[in-house]
């Protein structure tokens, strides 16, 4: 389970392309990808290796100007699909 | 006999043990690729008889392919067909117990040392993996998929194992079957042509044929085909391509291949069931 205050870092391996709105990301170690839309593509951009995750929800908030709550809840839920999936690590 | 290793009775890997096998050289073409494969007899000598008919075109390079009998490796535990292909500094190795393989899209040239127990089995997947090198540094792409000609036009037929690719195969007969399991995408005057390959099974005697749609099978109760986004699709036909989505380095290149292939072929989603009536949907949409 994530925290606020963890790190995180794409995986160094994984390739991902824009096309037709989306971000196809491709993680050639698993031979798996997946898909995400604007916001999960934001979480993965921000996730650079020097921002919490609190800082990444702080940031995205700003940029949609939306609720800060509901923000939080969609990009704790992002992040942690893309840990499973191997496309995060937790620094 | 060693009956921890099943592999090590194998009769027809007895000749790669003797000092100096034979050694004998074949050619493989398929579309715009060329390989000529140089190495003992013993292993070559069922390819050439299977593969006999995969000439390359006149005029086409090929690429060297070496293969050696090294009885100071390990014996096989397993095919070669288990070991997964790495793909490092433009270099692809394919490296498991008793063999030690690398293809050079660089170079152009491939090496593999092989225990003398391997089997021609094993040199004829290293030989697809070489394939799958060349032909995308030649434009090409290999694709997992069952490619079915109907009406003179090409269908490929994609998915996860067990989506239904043999069933849709075999649903289609008496149309020929370039390939159920594995196909070579070239780029063609006017989109893009979907070649046999003799890496599965076939049926009929085509060899080529337009690439019309690509089709990612749905097992389902209704049949119909859905829009199929590009981004979903670009992902899924990725994870279809052998050899090149193992790394990073050939990844950036295949997706931008498969972008372009997508602008000129349509793709959907097709929903079928275990019948022929998913031809009757194709036809009415895109016959």
């Amino acid at each position: 389970m994530l925290n606020w205050d963890d790190v995180l870092a794409a995986a160094p391996t994984l390739v991902t392309r824009e096309s037709d709105g989306e971000l196809v990301v491709v993680l050639p170690e698993q031979g798996k990808f997946v898909v995400l839309n604007a916001t999960g593509a934001r979480v993965l951009h921000l996730s650079d290796g020097t921002r919490t995750l609190r800082e990444i929800a702080d940031t995205l908030s700003a940029e949609f100007d939306a609720d800060q709550t509901q923000v939080e809840g969609d990009v704790l839920r992002f992040a942690q699909a893309l840990v499973e999936r191997g496309a995060l690590h937790v620094r | 006999m060693n009956v921890a290793n099943p592999r090590a009775a194998n009769p027809r890997a007895a000749n790669p043990r003797a000092a100096n096998p034979r050694a004998i050289t074949f050619d493989l073409g398929i579309a715009g690729t060329a390989l000529q494969t140089r190495g003992p007899e013993a292993w070559l000598a069922p390819l050439c008889n299977a593969w006999a008919a995969w000439h390359p075109a006149p005029g086409t390079t090929p690429w060297d392919v070496h293969l050696t009998a090294d009885a100071s490796l390990p014996a096989p535990q397993a095919p070669l067909f288990a070991a997964l292909p790495r793909v490092q500094g433009g270099v692809c190795t394919l490296t498991a117990t008793g063999f030690e393989g690398e293809v050079s899209a660089v170079k152009g040239a491939a090496h593999l040392r092989a225990h003398p127990q391997a089997e021609p089995a094993d040199i004829g997947y290293f030989l697809r993996v070489v394939l799958a090198v060349q032909a995308f540094a030649r434009g090409g792409m290999l694709f997992h998929t069952a490619g079915i000609v109907h009406g003179g036009q090409g269908y490929a037929f994609f998915g996860v194992s067990g989506s239904g690719k043999t069933t849709a195969a075999h649903f289609s007969a008496p149309d020929p079957v370039l390939n159920d399991d594995l196909v070579l995408l070239w780029p063609a005057a006017d989109g893009w042509a979907m070649y046999a390959t003799p890496f599965g099974r076939r049926r009929g005697e085509a060899r080529v044929a337009p690439l019309r749609a690509l089709l990612r099978l749905v097992k389902d109760q209704g049949v119909f085909l859905a829009p199929m986004p590009v981004s979903r699709a670009l992902g899924e036909l990725v994870a279809n391509t052998p050899v090149l989505s193992a790394g990073t380095l050939w990844l950036p290149e295949v997706l931008a291949r498969w972008e372009a292939l997508l602008s000129a072929v349509p793709v959907y989603a097709l929903h079928f069931r275990r019948d022929a009536t998913f031809w009757e949907v194709i036809d009415a949409e895109l016959g």
